[in-house]
């Protein structure tokens, strides 16, 4: 299925928010992270990549964090997304750079950060643990 | 704009859920404690902030419930902490009001059931804060300490031969010495 939704048999929203409904949060995890890896290129280091041309993976994937980022009752999702090692993208994740490329405000930013403190990952737990801190209260 | 100043601002995020924000403030205030994010000023803030923005619509039910609950406990915590004494000066005059008011701060200082943890020296030094910062012009507007209810109170719950009783009087003056005579 997964196949599909990548290959690009399956491209309208409609199709792949079903295809993600009937299977569970798995279909979405996977799909965010392959969002990731393709725009990496253009997350950090601030130009269109290979794998997407034209920035429109980009612009999917900031809408979907963006949703993500408004409902922490989902944001394991994130976290799950964010917990591999491979490929090489999630290897020490710039958590603060991906955010400030989305453009997440301050309570978005906490929303995401909180998720990572669940992680199994020790460095994302620490990145979570730190970024509420840095710039959530502004009262440190 | 920090967390702060959104979670008090109702036009910013203004569709989130009562579960999606109490999802948030659980995680944020009680579930992740333990990595000390935030301290107990900022956790107070953080509520103060949520109660702002419901200042002009109603709460939703389970945010409005878990920040109660928080304040509720910081509240008892630092109750416990604090000396009787300021507990007076952190309510003002309306901590004697009414009799209902001063019993509310005995009760916050575990006066209960004649359970007395108090001494002589802690209702004294509530008297002399009162005595000493007692407005007679605001006492005419009932905006200042009122000595009676106080010591009625205090005879009734700490010291019953409070000789207090016997200068129940128009004259507030009285009602100081009667109050500082009892206790030495």
């Amino acid at each position: 299925m997964l196949l599909y939704i990548f290959c690009g048999k399956h491209t309208d929203e409609k199709t792949i928010a079903q295809l993600e409904e009937e299977s569970g949060p798995e279909v979405f995890v996977t799909k965010l992270r392959r969002f990731i890896e393709m725009s990496a290129t253009r997350i950090f280091q601030g130009r269109n990549g290979p794998q997407d041309p034209k920035g429109l993976v980009f612009r999917y994937l900031t809408d979907e964090i963006k949703t993500v980022a408004n409902t922490p009752t989902g944001t394991f999702r994130f976290r799950d997304a964010l917990s591999v090692d491979q490929p090489a993208v999630f290897k020490n994740f710039d958590f603060e750079l991906f955010c400030d490329q989305m453009g997440l405000d301050g309570l978005e930013k906490s929303i995401l950060a909180l998720s990572l403190l669940d992680s199994s990952k020790s460095d994302l737990q620490q990145k979570g643990s730190l970024h509420p801190h840095l710039f959530s209260c502004g009262l440190s | 704009m920090n967390v702060l100043e959104i979670l008090s601002d109702p036009t910013r995020h203004p569709n989130m859920e009562d579960e999606e924000l109490y999802t948030f403030l659980n995680q944020f205030l009680v579930k992740h404690k333990s990595f000390n994010i935030l301290n107990t000023a900022q956790e107070a803030a953080v509520c103060t902030a949520v109660k702002r923005r419901y200042q002009t619509s109603p709460p939703p039910p389970k945010t409005r419930d878990f920040v109660n609950k928080l304040d509720q406990q910081r509240t008892f915590e630092e109750d416990k902490k604090a000396s009787f004494v300021d507990l007076f000066k952190r309510a003002g005059w309306t901590a004697t009001a009414s009799p209902e008011a001063v019993k509310e701060m005995f009760r916050r200082k575990g006066v209960i059931n004649g359970n007395v943890p108090l001494t002589d020296g802690d209702v004294l030094a509530v008297i002399k804060l009162m005595s000493t910062t007692f407005s007679d012009f605001d006492a005419r507007q009932d905006q200042s300490w009122n000595p009676e209810n106080f010591g009625k109170v205090a005879a009734q719950l700490v010291r019953p031969s409070f000789i207090f009783s016997r200068f129940i009087t128009n004259d507030r003056c009285q009602i100081w010495i009667g109050m500082l005579c009892s206790l030495n």
